[in-house]
């Protein structure tokens, strides 16, 4: 049996480097001078959306509706145009939402935005990682 | 890495086999411009370089590479070496790894523990 494969340590330092690194790209986001509020978030995503005049919007970072990835796309799509929505399923099952969400982290690493999640932490919601999404492509979005 | 590995890569990553935590370490440092591994991430991060890497995108200028071993391959003395290293740029971010040191990553000493997950 191979120790190593199961390293607390390893795990532990590379959490701790991705925490580190979570943490200092949410620090550098700034509006209006202060760091950004969770709320300072969504407001900007929602504003980024509204701009190409898709009507889709998220309420908070555990909304239902962000499990289809179709309001991850839009914002990628505003952010710059790159979303074939020839590929986008509408997220009526579990599958379709997992390819949307593959879909979404595959345009997201082509812009250059930090991944922190995985597809099936966007299926499930889980709140605190799309937090890291909407918070790398922020990040993204202010450096161009 | 050849076209062949990075299609591997690019397979796994997607892949619903490997732990949900490996594919999560191994998407953001993908991400981050590192390729980290072909078949084992942990196997592939113990001689230390790779964590380094990732240490220096994260926190740029901060790995002084003359310090570093990186001709390949590493005898089991320049990995702990390179771990140490990285522990101790850890300590530096203020990492919480109290009572770690390379020996203990290069030979995964399980008797340690540490708060795993991400408390934002």
């Amino acid at each position: 049996m191979n120790l190593l494969d199961e390293s607390l340590l390893i795990r532990g330092t590379v959490w701790q480097m991705m925490r580190h690194h979570v943490l200092s790209i949410l620090k550098s986001l700034q509006v209006g001078g202060k760091a950004v509020t969770e709320d300072d978030m969504i407001k900007w995503a929602n504003g980024e959306v509204a701009k190409t005049g898709k009507s889709s919007r998220m309420s908070n970072f555990k909304d239902p509706s962000l499990k289809t990835s179709v309001f991850f796309l839009e914002l990628l799509d505003s952010i710059r145009k790159c979303v074939d929505w020839n590929i986008v399923t509408p997220g009526t099952t579990d599958q379709e939402c997992t390819q949307n969400a593959k879909y979404t982290i595959s345009i997201a690493r082509k812009l250059g935005a930090t991944i922190f999640l995985l597809p099936e932490d966007i299926v499930e919601v889980k709140n605190k990682m799309i937090l890291t999404l909407i918070g790398s492509l922020m990040y993204v979005a202010l450096k161009q | 890495m050849t076209e062949e590995e990075k299609a591997q890569l690019e397979e796994w990553l997607f892949a619903s086999e490997g732990t949900r935590e490996a594919r999560a370490f191994a998407l953001w440092m993908n991400s981050l411009g590192v390729d980290p591994f072909v078949n084992n991430l942990f196997q592939d991060l113990r001689d230390g370089l790779v964590l380094l890497r990732v240490m220096d995108k994260i926190e740029p200028g901060i790995v002084d590479w003359s310090k570093v071993n990186q001709n390949l391959p590493l005898n089991r003395f320049k990995m702990v070496e390179n771990c140490n290293y990285a522990v101790e740029l850890g300590k530096k971010l203020k990492f919480s790894l109290v009572g770690i040191g390379g020996v203990d990553i290069v030979d995964g000493n399980q008797t340690l523990t540490l708060a795993l997950g991400m408390n934002i």
